[in-house]
């Protein structure tokens, strides 16, 4: 007994050293990922952290799911696709509250950037890295999260009306995260506010070209600042009239590139058109893949957001040969029937493709997206122009744009009839840019011109095509916003859901 | 033969024997030499004469102390003394004289220096070889029991019985004694005592009362056992020869369920313990091999399996502390034993088939429902094919195995030594797996206090895999692909042929091969322990235990076959994963008897660490080149992905049993766990549990009861954990990403999670009361268990707003909780035990019922499907609602009018909104039961496996792609009933192209998943002795098999075992909440085995 109680007297005291040591021992700690810990530390973490906040523009919202609810769910595109439901739905106005896409990338993606905007502007205030602060970086930094967030919740509210205003995203505490959706204004609000921060903080160049086409700038937040205006319910053209200016008379040189064409040939993103854009490189990781849903039937499968025959006849009827052919390619020979432009699949049909961006480059494309550029900027001003009386302004406005793709003055006895000409000519400018959709709203006319369209499709009997078959546009003003996502009131039981909705 | 056999199988410990017989001799003789040396100082030359005639040698001894100065010292009691002998010798040195006196007898002698000789008995004497013949039968029914192992105690010499039960043995004497035993029977020791024939009746130990079963950290007599417990035996794995271990399991015991997500070779089993008990964390059980854990069950090779022990309720689980919540499974391989080296070898040929055909709309009847739907026409000319897509996909699989193994050992070392190969086919072309395993088991005394030990096992596994549970898998495909196009492109012949209205839709042909998809894993596992006993009764043990595995799945679309491999123009992807897992247990074990009460101690300390290292790389643009399919070759390169986590345990254990008079028992174990997985603040849990029997059939009042043999009551609590979530869960993780600036990729940190420094242990308190009698001379034994498990603090991926911006829109908490009631039936019946006959049954019967208690308000969607853009959650989970329920809209049928389906408008709106979704179906059977009926005659067994499963739903979403008339894809022949013209009464509705109403998710597809399935029926023969001799072997089975040979089931697709989510790559939450869903789920097939087994 004697012996064994030195044993076990042994066996304690090994395993009593190792009680500290286990402590220790049981600290995993990841390695293949950073922390909220230890990832918001020196200047250069900051510095990663912000090109995390534009990283989002990586993601399915912006490669092209925004294309997809401007432009196909507008009078520019059919759905194309093969008749995959989402994208029909989205054309003819029947988007459920369950489908995925309003959940996982047109509500949840813009909040997912808005996150990464308030951790890093959360997280900034603890850095003490004096890199940091050299030419008042911290201040830039501010700024273009404030930017960031901005660009987002406009997305958001355009998209949903009000919607919760998540400025912490730093716990999941229900009675923290279960926000209640803002008004409409409230949103813009915040908007504005973090605009106004951006504006104040960012500089107009940041020296370098490449640098400031993909970054967010002071002429950046102005344009940003006067879309905004437009587009909210309690507009204000004075202010966005301003803010274009702003824009028009930055240091940074923002003009109408001479040649339309070249801004969407591929070899020509960086140029003084472009305010901000999505920058991607060809082949690498960095590249974009949603040229290829449009683009190359030689793939064999069918493309998304088909050019509609309203859209052509659009360019058509305006003589505008140099937008249509920078926007629109025609093909033949194409490996599927498509409904409406080539019921029988004969291959002498012609069908024409969204070629807003031309080189899909297996999937691994280098062309790059405008978010904002002076196009749209220069006839939002004309707009403006308008609508605070300056018929003239407007159309000398408009007419820099039209003149650019050999296109005569625009003719408008009235504001009325200038609202009209403006729409429409935003329409040809910026088809395929996640606009129209918007514009339409903005005016006030998409129920009226979604009903009053007549598109049809075709199904084919016996090697003929059948008689026309009219695609209903189920457009009410309730449609004009997206229903709240069924999964998002489900995890947040106080969202009220947009009128006509089911709820 | 036998004797021929006796003689081989004696050579290797008969050498040894002899070998240390001339060790000892050697000894003696130098010990004697230095001895003489010394002596002869005084006396070695002295000469003697001495002449005497028939004198006892003790009087011869006397005369030689007169006539010198040397003394003789001897033992009084020798005999040999008495010895009487004639000698003459006239001036001899000593040495001859003695040499002389005691040649030929059993004593010889010593001179010491003092001239003293001492006699002494030699020291060996030799054994006396004789033969035991005998014949083994089983006492309650006098049938020769064959394959009894027998050994001489003490000696590596040892034998089996024949076919007839008979044995012949060599033995060293009289005082040998037999030892015979054979499992499920008593062990006896018989001690020979000259006699040359033995005859032995075994007591079959029906109950299994005395059978030693492993528990955790150590083993248990069964009689004890205080927990829900279920022991596999060899016994019963052998009636069911298994290509893997799953198929072991399934069915042969209560509480537990075995899951096939796939009929795939490489999809293995996922096992179920009384229910899931978790939402989003995992649910699998813990897998034990020979004390080390391990996820890779499925590279076990099944014959090396000794035994299953799967620890069900939480009293027996909780020293497992963490991660028992979902039941351990302990798995134990062959050992060695003291027995004559017996050499298995067994090998057999498997022939699978797909058990059922879908009828599917062959080209006319598909240009039908294309003119309905309005496509534009194919040249029927060009597109002249009529292919059965399941007649080019489906094959007759051929699988070969092959196994050997020697198992031996003597008295000090033990040893087993397998190794098998298995090549299995899938039923759908290519799809295959090829298995090696390797393992020995070695165990050796040091001393009598010293033990040593390890086992080791290496695999090395590789597979071809095929994609399915996907709408654009290969079973979805065969289902879907249109008819009247051929395997190749008549144009491209480099091509596969297209729906030519799809162009992107692949024929199945296409999907098996496209893109190449290989699987190759190496595991080593093992282990190595040693155990001092320290006292008597105090036993301290250390093992060391390691699994290495690492895996490398390599997949290659070629850039000109397929549509996607062009659009991609090649696309390769290659990811690597190492594993690592180590652990150190460190136990001391007491156990003493006072009087009538017995108890035993365990404590130790266990410290483990798993960690994993994977790269992910892939890359696309091969210039149209299939030269080198590796990523390297390339244009495009993606960003690799590396992933790297540890997951490090320590805990403390204790247990206590305790038993009076072998009537009353209590255990009690309780488990300190500490797992970083956890902030340090939250990082341990205690797991305590106690459990007691009362064995009634022991008091003095039952003493009368003579019809029952044993009964036995009992009831245990306990809690146990689990920290199952995924690596580094209460950190908030940043990962890498990119952006460009100024032309260039610059790195960027992305949020991935919340950070919860709060997150602890998930805990399931479980309550289990359970009963165990035998009666009928232990004819019948029925096990019965009621058990109640709640988890609570529920590691619950919580859905949180998609406004916080998290992705995936879910942060781990602990939240909510979750019930699983139940009751298990078993009983296992010797039906009919007389003559050549024998009949014996066992069945098995479970009752789970699970709901959701409490998921903080919240309601979770699981089981996605992506039929054609909309993504559907099939399942739902609520708060009151068990796990597995399917969500959709109720259908009334199809309209007459219009030949839409009609949705019921639960609402009441007027209109069919998401509001109208409704629970719609219940995954979750009444009860599943497992009947195996075992029958021999004379040389002939049978044995019929059959298992069902009762009152379930399945979702049957393949029919959402086979019946939804809306694309241009191929259908199912159920449409040719569909709507045509106005007034049509049918159920299937109108064919309408890009219209989803009609395939939502509802009641149209929720079929009845009962089924009764006849799993296995095996029948084999045993080679009678008397061939045997004549061919000079111990043993020789052949028997044919058949798996899934008959199901009676009203489910209308392939197979009703499915679990579209069950596979292995989806996430733990579809796992737990989305059973029951059929998604071009491959089926199970039906086989066809023939074996043979010899053992030598």
């Amino acid at each position: 007994m004697k012996k064994s109680s030195k044993y076990i007297f042994y066996t304690l005291i090994l395993f009593s050293t190792f009680l500290p040591a286990c402590q220790k021992f049981l600290s995993d700690a990841p390695q293949s990922s950073l922390t909220s810990g230890n990832a918001y530390n020196s200047a250069s973490d900051i510095e990663n952290a912000l090109a995390g906040c534009y990283n989002i523009f990586y993601t399915d919202y912006y490669q092209w799911e925004n294309v997809m609810i401007s432009d196909n769910r507008s009078d520019n595109a059919y759905p194309g696709g093969g008749g995959e439901d989402t994208f029909v739905n989205i054309d003819q106005f029947n988007v459920p509250p369950s489908n995925s896409h309003d959940y996982g990338f047109w509500w949840g993606q813009p909040y997912e950037g808005i996150a990464r905007c308030n951790i890093l502007l959360d997280k900034i205030g603890a850095v003490t890295d004096p890199k940091l602060d050299l030419n008042d970086r911290r201040k830039e930094v501010i700024g273009e999260a404030s930017f960031l967030r901005a660009f987002h919740y406009y997305q958001l509210v355009k998209t949903f009306g009000g919607v919760p205003l998540e400025l912490q995203s730093n716990t999941a505490d229900p009675a923290v995260t279960r926000k209640a959706r803002s008004t409409e204004t409230e949103v813009y609000d915040q908007i504005v506010k973090d605009l106004q921060v951006a504006v104040d903080d960012l500089p107009d160049s940041f020296g370098e070209a490449s640098v400031d086409k993909v970054r967010a700038t002071k002429g950046a937040a102005n344009a940003l600042l006067a879309k905004i205006w437009a587009q909210r319910s309690d507009r204000d053209y004075a202010k966005v009239l301003a803010y274009c200016n702003a824009v028009i008379n930055s240091p940074a040189g923002y003009v109408l590139e001479p040649d339309y064409a070249n801004l969407f040939d591929g070899a020509n993103y960086i140029n003084n058109e472009a305010i901000l854009l999505i920058p991607f490189i060809e082949g690498s990781p960095a590249s974009n893949w949603g040229v290829e849903l449009y683009l190359a039937p030689e793939d064999g499968w069918q493309k998304y957001c088909v050019p509609s025959k309203d859209l052509v006849d659009a360019y058509k009827a305006e003589g505008d040969a140099i937008r249509l052919k920078s926007n629109v390619i025609f093909m033949n020979n194409i490996p599927w029937a498509d409904e409406t432009w080539s019921p029988c699949g004969n291959p002498e049909d012609t069908v024409p493709f969204n070629y807003k961006q031309k080189h899909p480059a297996g999937w691994a494309s280098g062309d790059n997206y405008y978010l904002l550029r002076m196009g749209d900027i220069v006839t939002l001003k004309a707009e403006a122009q308008n609508e605070l009386g300056d018929l003239d302004g407007a159309k000398t406005t408009l007419n820099l744009v039209r003149k650019r793709v050999n296109l005569s003055d625009v003719v408008a006895a009235t504001k009325e009839e200038m609202r009209t000409k403006i729409l429409h000519e935003r329409r040809l400018e910026l088809a395929f840019e996640a606009q129209r959709w918007d514009d339409l709203v903005r005016a006030g006319v998409a129920t009226d011109v979604m009903t009053a369209l007549t598109e049809y499709k075709y199904t084919c009997n016996d090697g003929t095509p059948s008689a026309p078959i009219p695609i209903i546009y189920n457009c009410t003003h309730d449609k004009w916003l997206m229903p709240i996502p069924q999964a998002e009131i489900d995890a947040n039981p106080n969202l009220v859901q947009n009128p006509g909705y089911g709820m | 033969m036998k004797k021929k056999q006796d003689r081989d199988c004696s050579v290797h410990p008969g050498t040894f024997r002899k070998l240390l017989l001339i060790m000892k001799l050697t000894i003696l003789i130098t010990f004697l030499t230095v001895m003489q040396a010394f002596g002869s100082v005084y006396s070695q030359n002295t000469r003697l004469s001495l002449s005497v005639e028939d004198k006892p040698m003790r009087e011869v001894f006397k005369l030689i102390e007169k006539e010198s100065n040397f003394r003789f010292f001897y033992n009084d009691e020798f005999n040999e003394l008495n010895k009487r002998i004639n000698i003459d010798v006239n001036e001899e040195k000593i040495d001859d004289i003695l040499t002389a006196i005691l040649d030929n007898s059993e004593v010889t002698y010593k001179i010491l220096e003092n001239n003293v000789v001492v006699i002494t008995p030699l020291a060996e004497p030799l054994p006396q070889q004789g033969t035991v013949k005998g014949k083994v039968t089983d006492a309650s029914t006098g049938e020769p029991i064959a394959g009894v192992n027998i050994v001489v105690e003490g000696t590596a010499t040892g034998t089996m019985t024949g076919a007839d039960g008979s044995f012949t043995i060599n033995v060293p004497g009289p005082q040998s004694v037999l030892v015979f035993s054979f499992i499920g029977m008593t062990t006896q020791k018989v001690l020979t005592g000259g006699q040359q024939v033995i005859n032995v009746s075994l007591k079959s130990d029906l109950a299994l009362l005395e059978e030693v079963v492993v528990t955790g950290y150590g083993t248990q007599k069964k009689k004890d056992v205080t927990g829900a417990i279920a022991v596999i035996s060899a016994k019963e794995l052998d009636a069911r020869p298994a290509m893997q271990f799953g198929n072991a399991l399934e069915g042969k015991a209560a509480g537990i369920q075995v899951i096939r997500s796939s009929g795939q070779p490489q999809a293995g089993f996922s096992i179920k313990i009384r229910g899931t008990s978790s939402i989003t964390s995992g649910s699998d059980p813990l897998y034990i091999v020979d004390g080390v854990q391990t996820y890779n069950v499925s590279e076990i090779n099944p014959a090396d399996i000794e035994s299953f022990t799967v620890l069900k309720d939480a009293s027996s689980a909780a020293i497992y502390g963490s991660s028992g919540a979902n039941g351990v499974v302990l798995i134990t391989t062959k050992r060695g034993r003291n027995q004559k080296t017996q050499v298995n070898f067994s090998t057999s040929m498997m022939t699978s088939q797909a058990w059922k055909r879908l009828k599917v709309l062959n080209s006319s009847q598909f240009f039908d429902l294309a003119n309905d739907l309005g496509l534009a026409p194919v040249d029927k000319n060009y597109y002249d094919a009529n292919t059965n897509w399941q007649d080019e996909v489906f094959r007759t699989a051929l699988t070969q195995n092959y196994q050997m193994s020697v198992q031996g050992g003597n008295e000090k070392t033990d040893f087993y030594l397998s190794g098998s190969v298995v090549n299995q086919q899938g039923i759908v072309l290519n799809n295959s797996v090829k298995r090696a395993t390797f393992k020995v088991n070695l165990d050796h005394k040091v001393s009598d206090i010293f033990k040593v030990g390890t086992s080791i096992a290496y695999d090395k596994w590789s597979d071809v895999s095929v994609t399915e549970n996907d709408r654009n898998g290969v079973i979805t495909r065969l289902l879907t692909a249109v008819p009247f196009i051929g395997i190749w492109d008549k144009t491209y012949p480099d091509q596969y042929a297209v729906n030519p209205y799809i162009p992107d839709l692949e024929n199945p042909v296409s999907t098996v091969y496209q893109p190449d998809q290989i699987y190759e894993h190496n595991r080593f596992h093992g282990n190595a322990w040693a155990e001092l006993s320290i006292l008597k009764n105090l036993k301290f043990k250390s093992l060391l235990g390691l699994e290495h595995s690492n895996g490398i799945f390599t997949s290659f679309q070629n850039p000109t076959q397929t549509s996607y491999g062009r659009s991609m123009d090649g696309l390769a992807a290659e990811s690597h994963d190492d594993y690592n897992y180590w652990v150190s247990e460190n136990t001391l074990n007491y156990y003493q008897n006072f009087g009538d009460n017995s108890i035993s101690l365990l404590g130790g300390f266990i410290a483990s660490r798993e960690s994993d290292r994977g790269l992910y790389i892939s890359s696309h643009g091969f210039g149209g080149s299939t030269a080198i399919t590796t990523v390297t070759a390339g244009t495009v390169q993606s960003v690799p992905e590396v992933s790297i986590y540890d997951k490090s345990h320590a805990a403390f254990i204790g247990r206590l049993n305790y038993s009076y008079k072998d009537k009353y028992l209590f255990t009690s174990n309780f488990r300190a766990d500490g797992s970083g997985q956890f902030s340090s603040e939250n990082r341990w849990g205690y797991f305590p549990s106690f459990s007691a029997g009362w064995r009634i059939s022991k008091e003095s009042f039952f003493e009368n009861v003579k019809a029952i043999n044993d009964l036995k009551i009992r009831a245990g609590w306990g809690l146990v954990g689990n920290d199952r979530a995924n690596p580094y869960a209460w950190y908030g993780l940043v990962n890498p990403a990119l952006y460009i600036t100024g032309g260039s990729i610059v790195n960027a940190y992305v949020p991935g999670t919340l950070e919860n420094s709060a997150l602890k242990w998930e805990k399931t308190g479980q309550f289990n009361i359970g009963v165990d009698i035998s009666f009928l001379d232990s004819r019948i034994t029925v096990n019965a268990d009621y058990y109640q498990k709640k988890t609570s603090d529920l590691l619950l991926y919580v859905p949180i707003p998609a406004s916080v911006g998290i992705p995936g829109n879910v942060a781990l908490q602990n939240a909510g909780s979750l019930e699983n009631k139940g009751f298990e039936f078993q009983i296992s019946s010797r039906n009919f035990v007389r003559g050549d006959f024998t009949w014996n049954t066992d069945f098995n019967i479970n009752f789970n019922k699970n709901k959701v208690l409490d998921i903080v308000g919240t309601v979770i969607h699981s089981g996605a499907i992506n039929p054609a853009g909309t993504t559907y959650n099939l399942s739902i989970v609520k708060e009151g609602q068990p796990l597995g329920l399917f969500y959709g809209y109720i259908s009334d049928g199809v309209d007459p009018a219009t030949g839409m389906i009609k949705y019921r408008d639960l609402d009441t709106s007027g209109d069919i909104s998401d509001a109208d979704k409704t629970i719609i179906g219940n995954a979750n059977p009444d009860f599943t039961y497992g009947l195996t009926n075992s029958f021999a005659y004379k040389n002939f067994t049978l044995d019929l496996f059959l298992q069902g499963v009762q009152g379930n739903d399945i979702f049957d979403a393949t029919r959402i792609l086979s019946e939804s008339m809306r694309l241009a894809m191929n259908q199912s022949a159920t449409v040719l009933e569909r709507w045509k013209n106005p007034g049509d009464i049918t159920s299937m509705p109108r064919a309408l192209k890009d219209d989803v109403t009609n395939s939502e998710p509802s009641t149209r597809y929720i079929e009845n998943g009962s089924y009764l399935r006849v799993k296995s029926l095996t029948l084999a023969y045993n080679l009678p002795k008397t061939i045997l001799q004549r061919i000079k072997i111990a043993r020789l089975q052949v028997y044919v098999t058949t798996e899934n040979l008959l199901t009676f089931t009203k489910y209308s697709g392939f197979d009703p075992e499915v679990s579209a989510f069950n596979a292995s790559n989806q996430d733990n939450t579809s796992k737990n909440t989305a059973p029951g869903v059929d998604y071009g789920t491959y089926p199970q097939s039906r086989d066809v085995i023939i074996g043979l087994n010899v053992t030598f």
